[in-house]
């Protein structure tokens, strides 16, 4: 027996106000005087006895009544026992915790998980103290994205995914009774369950958790499940309903009650790092190029005067040999960044910052935002696998190779400038019978002035262009049409445009406008602007023309990027799998034009080396969560490797000692991975900070290897857009919601165990007052008219 | 409670009431022994003058009654005949026991029992007839004896003023001596609540009958004793016995009512049998309407005879 207000229970001394009224009335007794005492008499000796048991049910009648409006107030909840036969018998919480970083939001001095965590503790308590069967599931949103194995999507720029295995973090309490030692039960397990709840840098949205709490639910309609979503409610992840509709329909299919509780007051501000990359260009040793910082506003207002800190770690190889991890100290420049005056609300802000890194190495930059209400996002982090120098590939057609000195004097132009380039030019036959890995060691091919190729060369120039290799190709006297029509395969090829013949520009008479027509495109940055001195300096007199009938294909990946000024295309762009092909129809050598000795010759093939060569320069970015493998060859590397996982505030920075286990399919190489496989049946959350991580190696010479890995939020979660809750109950209409904020939850009389009696007290109640009216009539006098006795 | 009577009689003699009965007349409903002519046919000889009719002799005639004017004509015998009002006794037993001191009226039933007895000495004695008086409760109190005389009145009222009501009214023996005091054949008025065991009431009422008076009974009730309509708890408290009774009255109404009525009937059954006059008066009745409605009875059923 239990009152959902307890407090109300002392209303139940009113029961004895009849009883109070009858013994006032006996002392308040009216006396009178009375000469027929016979009859009276006579007549309370006939009656005494059922008027007596009239007046005492009417008593009891009206005792019962005034309990019935109490217990009715008060909300009776019937244990668990009585009710079986009306209502269910067990109660299963289901409390569905984001623990994305958005929560780690502080609203002012509270962190927003921290009242989502409270939220979890009430929930229990109140569990606690209510009869009946109750059970607790928690479940994270991270643990149920880690546990339904979603696939990262391309658009994240993941590189693995998480395996689908082990049963799910579910905690469960047994019966509580209606004592405080319950609830000191509950705390018990929740202290122990906290450091597993801790807070997660991921970005995992509720669907996932929400289907996989669609298979947690009992089948068993017996049991009442209530589910409580706790969580921030960002827009990002809640304005589009639709597939959570479904989810959440399904649980409500299976019988689930719905609570949203929502931990946040209102929107704030915050700035987040959306990216933090090496900006375009040859990345080499010793050579000066620019990192971009992308920053972005995820408020409703203006922030003005944000100071970004950016510093370079640059690691020599020399300081890497013969020390632990703990003592490697990196070289750390604080590099100058504008300030930024202000950016507006949705709005991002690039920031460019030259690195100088003077050796080769795997350098690491670092960007970091002043606090705010979420200080996940205010850090990012980038490894620069800096080479000593790229190698590029140049075949000529030309056995003279005038085309590959003009292209090489521009990489390679001396001593005293360095491009981090390194040239290698070869003959046409080096391509016959090159092997893959070979080619791809190269950042960019060059084939110019190539009458043709073998069909084995094609096939490995388009495999490599495929896997994100860039091919420049300049035509020339000696180009075969029938071979690149053959190459363009009707579209479906490497080279992306049919020929037709090869045509003669003719000079106009009067020149007003240059020959080469540019669109906005990085390649020709050096000819931005009207009236560009360097355009009108370049000429062509010779080109190859296409087909009258040919347009650029959007879909297939073709642009053209620069046209001559009768509209034949001149510079045209494919995009081939991940790579990307650059095709100019005329040649190096001046032969058909005279921009080899135009300065902006130089720049814009420094550009073209840049834009087909970043592909092979920049990783893609990880994001936390994502398991770093490194495969190790078995001849050159020693079985044991460390990981260093990133500095987690004053702590040392965490090793791990991890063996190479050989990969079945590849003899030889032996591969180790931190943060793929689950233990225990948890979860492996190596990986689930942003920060630098570090896989030591030993190669069995005893040299030591070092290779590092940027992990980064997703920058997206930092968004803290609240979705209103009128869009979210009309996104969600056909399901039905209970909203509340954190410091409202107050698990209502809804969310009781047992079997709430209000509504069959209000029946039984107004059947005793009727019955009481009866019997009030009964028991009293009344007039029939003005008749009299007599 | 009860106030004391005052020595003003007129509270007694409500000039309306008084008015209105004056134009009725009282007849007895049997004709009383003495006197043979007047409106009352008395059992006495010689009392009345007004001459009736002739009749003719016959054996056993007193010959002092022979008109021998007609003899002397017609040389037949006859017998002249009289009737005239008798000098009526009438003897008023008004009950001033403790029981009448109940009343939630203007009047309590003593109050109303004495305006009652004073009316209709004044109307007997108006007719030039005699009236007494005896004031009773569980004993005789006072006696008034019958006198014609107009201010013997206030002989009578004077006797009631005097009787304190107290105790328990106990009928039989009462009405027994009161038969045994009244040889005189006569009218005997009982006013009274009548609270007492019927059986015992009638006996008593039989033994006036028997002494050959001729009977009337005003049974004053009150209304609450009649409808009963009291609500709330309520501590009944004997006016006669120290008898309480705490209780919900409107539980025991039905049972009193059916008691009450029960008794009343006793009664009325009773008085008929006996040919007692009975009439039942609530003391909110307007006295003069009671009395008239009762006289107005009383001459219908002295034409039917």
């Amino acid at each position: 027996m239990q009152l959902l207000h307890p407090s109300l229970a002392w209303a139940f001394l009113l029961i004895a106000v009849p009883l109070l009224i009858h013994l006032i009335n006996l002392m308040r007794h009216r006396r009178v005087k009375w000469a027929a005492m016979d009859f009276l008499l006579a007549s309370y000796r006939r009656h005494s006895n059922w008027v007596r048991f009239k007046q005492v049910i009417l008593l009891l009648l009206r005792m019962a009544a005034i309990a019935l409006i109490v217990a009715m107030l008060a909300q009776f909840i019937s244990p668990d026992q009585w009710s079986s036969l009306l209502g269910t018998s067990q109660t299963h919480h289901f409390v569905l915790l984001d623990d994305s970083y958005s929560m780690s939001e502080r609203d002012g001095t509270a962190r927003v998980y921290d009242r989502a965590l409270r939220v979890l503790q009430s929930v229990g308590h109140h569990a606690a103290n209510q009869e009946g069967n109750h059970r607790l599931t928690v479940l994270t949103t991270s643990e149920a994205a880690s546990q339904e194995g979603i696939q990262w999507s391309a658009e994240r720029k993941s590189t693995g995914s998480q395996s689908v295995s082990g049963d799910s973090q579910v905690a469960s309490i047994n019966t509580f009774e209606t004592d405080i030692s319950g609830t000191e039960t509950f705390d018990l397990w929740f202290e122990d369950l906290r450091p597993r709840l801790a807070i997660t840098q991921l970005s995992t949205g509720p669907r996932a958790a929400l289907e996989v709490l669609r298979e947690l639910l009992p089948s068993d309609s017996s049991e009442k499940s209530i589910v409580y979503v706790v969580s921030d409610f960002r827009a990002r992840e809640w304005n589009r309903p639709d597939p959570l509709r479904n989810a959440l329909e399904s649980l409500q299919q299976a019988g689930a009650e719905i609570f949203f509780v929502t931990c946040v007051e209102q929107q704030r501000t915050n700035l987040a790092i959306k990216d933090l990359s090496v900006h375009r260009g040859t990345i080499a040793a010793g050579v000066p190029f620019h990192a971009a910082i992308e920053v972005t506003n995820h408020g409703d207002r203006d922030v003005s005067n944000v100071k970004l800190l950016v510093q370079s770690k640059y690691y020599s190889y020399e300081r890497e040999q013969g020390l632990t991890p703990e003592e490697l100290s990196p070289e750390i420049n604080q590099l100058t960044v504008e300030p930024i005056d202000s950016i507006g609300p949705g709005q991002s802000v690039v920031r460019t910052v030259e690195v100088f890194f003077p050796k080769p190495g795997k350098h690491v930059l670092e960007a970091r935002l002043p606090e705010d209400c979420v200080a996940t996002d205010n850090h990012r982090y980038c490894v620069v696998n800096l080479p000593d120098d790229v190698p590029v590939l140049i075949i000529d057609g030309d056995p003279q190779k005038q085309a590959a000195a003009f292209v090489s004097a521009v990489f390679e132009p001396g001593t005293h400038a360095r491009t981090g380039i390194r040239r290698e030019i070869q003959d046409v036959s080096f391509l016959r019978a090159i092997d893959p890995k070979t080619l791809e060691t190269y950042h960019a091919i060059y084939l110019l002035n190539v009458p043709r190729l073998d069909i084995s060369a094609v096939d490995a120039l388009e495999n490599y262009v495929r896997q994100g290799g860039g091919l420049a190709v300049f035509l020339g006297p000696l180009a075969q049409l029938d071979f690149y029509n053959q190459l363009h395969d009707q579209g479906r090829g490497l080279f992306p445009l049919p020929l037709a013949q090869d045509d003669l520009l003719l000079p106009e008479l009067n020149q007003s406008s240059p020959d080469v027509i540019v669109g906005s495109h990085p390649l020709f940055r050096i000819f931005s602007g009207k009236q560009n001195p360097f355009l009108n300096g370049v000429s062509v007199e010779h080109f190859l023309r296409t087909t009258d009938d040919w347009h650029p294909n959007p879909q297939s990946g073709t642009r053209v990027l620069a046209t001559l000024r009768n509209g034949h295309p001149l510079c045209v762009e494919r995009r081939l799998g991940a790579g990307i092909v650059v095709t100019f129809l005329t040649s190096v050598t001046p032969e058909w034009n005279n921009w080899a000795r135009n300065p902006s010759f130089v720049v814009v093939l420094l550009d073209l080396q840049a834009y087909i060569g970043s592909k092979r320069s920049f990783p893609l970015t990880r994001l936390v969560g994502t398991p770093i493998e490194v495969e190790i060859g078995a001849a050159e590397h020693q079985v044991d490797l460390s990981f260093v996982l990133p500095k987690k505030e004053i702590v040392a920075r965490p090793t791990l000692q991890v063996q190479a286990t050989p990969v079945p399919e590849q003899a030889g190489v032996l591969r180790a991975a931190l943060g793929s496989n689950r233990s225990l049946g948890n979860r492996n959350r190596m990986t689930e900070s942003s920060g630098i991580y570090e896989c030591w190696k030993t190669t069995l010479a005893g040299d030591v290897e070092v290779s590092r890995y940027a992990l980064n939020v997703d920058p997206g979660e930092g968004d803290l857009q609240l979705v209103t809750a009128q869009a979210l109950a009309s996104g969600l209409d056909s399901v039905k919601i209970q909203q509340r904020r954190w410091d409202q939850f107050d698990v209502g009389s809804a969310k009781q165990a047992g079997f709430n009696w209000s509504g069959p007290l209000m029946g039984i109640l107004i059947l005793v007052l009727l019955a009481e009216q009866m019997m009030a009539y009964v028991t009293s006098y009344h007039v029939a008219g003005r008749g009299r006795a007599t | 409670m009860h106030s004391p009577v005052t020595p003003d009689s007129k509270p007694f003699l409500h000039p309306e009431a008084i008015k209105r009965i004056a134009r009725l007349e009282l007849r007895a409903r049997h004709i009383v022994e003495g006197f043979l002519s007047g409106m009352h046919r008395s059992p006495y000889f010689g009392q009345s003058v007004e001459f009736l009719q002739h009749r003719e002799y016959a054996v056993g005639d007193d010959l002092r009654h022979v008109d021998w004017k007609v003899w002397a004509k017609h040389d037949r015998l006859t017998v002249k005949q009289y009737e005239e009002d008798t000098n009526l006794r009438c003897t008023l037993l008004v009950d001033v026991s403790g029981s009448m001191q109940y009343g939630n009226g203007p009047l309590n039933k003593y109050e109303y029992a004495c305006t009652v007895a004073t009316s209709l000495a004044y109307l007997v004695l108006k007719q030039q007839d005699a009236v007494g008086c005896v004031a009773f409760d569980e004993a005789i109190r006072t006696t008034i004896p019958a006198r014609s005389k107009r201010n013997h009145l206030f002989s009578v009222i004077e006797g009631l003023r005097l009787s304190e009501p107290r105790e328990k009214t106990e009928l039989n023996t009462l009405l027994r001596s009161i038969a045994e005091n009244h040889a005189h054949r006569g009218m005997m008025i009982l006013i009274s609540d009548l609270l007492a065991d019927p059986e015992e009431t009638l006996k008593g009422l039989q033994q006036l009958r028997r002494r050959g008076h001729d009977v009337l009974v005003f049974h004053i009730l009150d209304d609450d004793e009649l409808d009963f309509p009291f609500s709330g708890p309520i501590r009944f408290e004997g006016l006669e016995l120290p008898q309480h009774l705490n209780c919900n009255p409107r539980a025991l109404r039905d049972g009193y009512l059916q008691a009450m009525q029960e008794h009343l009937a006793l009664l009325r059954r009773g008085c008929a049998d006996a040919f007692v006059d009975y009439a039942l008066l609530r003391t909110t009745d307007p006295l003069d309407a009671a009395l008239a409605a009762y006289l107005n009875n009383r001459l219908g059923m002295h034409h039917r005879n």
